[in-house]
């Protein structure tokens, strides 16, 4: 019979590269909705990543 | 050297870096289909005696060769993996070959949220319960850090060698969440604060007082949205807020929540939102929906936005529940035919 097996691999770590995504896309999900429902307004942009 | 020489070097060469034990083992590269149809190639070490083995992602290593980082730097830092790796699944705190056996495992389940859709090669070969247009999946925790997780897909055929259903399964990883991966809460503005790497102060969320928004995630921020599983998390969240929610998919590892407006909002606009920041401020990997979706705190619902006007209807795992008990036997047939053997086991 085939010996079944099981590889050992990381999982998802977190890097920079990540985590700056990760603020970069949080903090235009919280522009843009603000902006949506009017709490803030239109004027600020955001940089790229 | 291209990829495919810089694999045959690595072949070739490994074995000068890595201690006597590995000497006889074989070598190979496999490929492995990630979250989202995305691929990642691995350098399996595998040891006669050994049931699990190490798997080295390659990519990163190709980019540091790209990069110009000598090759004799590159095969000890791959070495080296190896060594922690498999000092990893030695270190383990169960007897890695007792993963075919679910009483040995039960305590170990987690569950993830996937996008269902973007996902139908893995899920052919896993079991996995619907929820809206996204899907449970089933993971065995095997080892975690304040930063990483190493954790072992269940298979349809490990499913089968445990001999239950995927709602027995189900269970088991919703009853682990608060154990093993404790969700959590909290402002947008305190987590950017606390992420901000230095440099992003752009992005700083100084809105303080105008409309809160707040994330769901769990402790190590992998995975997180798998919280929305969590239905006394979720009655946690929405008493704190006082409201039902509104929730957005901002990633697999987090999700966006605000209290849904007394006014029917623009779907939408929100809708139109969540695409553009998924096309450009998203890792494929991480992408886990274009929708909308809503939190009702009364019936515990989660529905896409729209169809929230839809009359309430019980979750698919709800009705599969109440069909179990109905008819077990059934119950058990149905599971029995999604499963195929599959030999090799991802993590």
């Amino acid at each position: 019979m085939k010996k079944t097996t099981t590889s050992i691999r990381p999982e998802v770590s977190r890097d920079s590269v990540n985590t700056k995504l990760q603020t970069a896309r949080l903090s235009a999900y919280a522009k843009r909705i603000k902006t949506m429902t009017g709490k803030e307004s239109t004027k600020d942009e955001l940089p790229r990543v | 050297m291209n990829y495919q020489e810089f694999k045959d070097y690595i072949s070739e060469h490994i074995k000068e870096h890595l201690p006597a034990e590995y000497q006889d083992s074989n070598i190979s590269f496999v490929s492995f289909t990630k979250n989202n149809n995305t691929h990642r190639e691995g350098l399996q070490i595998q040891k006669d005696d050994e049931s699990a083995m190490p798997c080295i992602y390659m990519d990163n290593f190709f980019k540091d060769y790209q990069s110009g980082e000598k090759m004799v730097n590159i095969m000890e830092s791959i070495a080296t993996a190896v060594s922690s790796s498999t000092d990893i699944y030695h270190g383990f705190a169960f007897d890695i070959n007792q993963i075919s056996n679910f009483d040995s495992m039960k305590n170990r389940v987690i569950c993830r949220l996937v996008n269902k859709d973007s996902n139908s090669e893995i899920l052919s070969n896993v079991p996995f319960t619907p929820f809206e247009n996204l899907a449970a999946t089933y993971h065995i925790l095997v080892n975690k850090q304040s930063d990483s997780l190493n954790t072992l897909a269940i298979s349809n055929k490990m499913l089968k060698d445990y001999g239950i259903s995927v709602d027995k399964l189900h269970e088991a990883a919703v009853q682990n969440m608060d154990s093993l991966m404790p969700p959590k809460f909290e402002s947008m503005s305190d987590m950017l604060h606390r992420l901000a790497p230095p440099g992003m102060d752009a992005f700083l969320d100084n809105t303080e007082d105008s409309m809160p928004l707040y994330i769901l995630t769990n402790e190590t921020g992998i995975y997180g949205a798998s919280v929305l599983l969590n239905k006394s998390f979720m009655d946690r969240v929405t008493t704190e807020i006082g409201k039902d929610l509104v929730i957005l998919p901002s990633s697999v590892h987090e999700v966006i929540a605000f209290p849904r407006p007394d006014v029917e909002d623009d779907v939408k606009g929100l809708e139109d939102i969540v695409k553009s920041i998924n096309a450009n401020y998203l890792a494929p990997e991480d992408f886990l929906s274009n929708s909308v979706y809503e939190y009702h705190a009364e019936n515990h619902r989660f529905i896409q936005c729209a169809r929230a006007h839809e009359p309430a209807q019980e979750t698919s795992h709800e009705s599969k529940q109440k069909a179990d008990k109905e008819n077990p036997i059934k119950a058990h047939a149905k599971s029995s035919r999604q499963i195929s053997p599959q030999e090799e086991i991802s993590l």
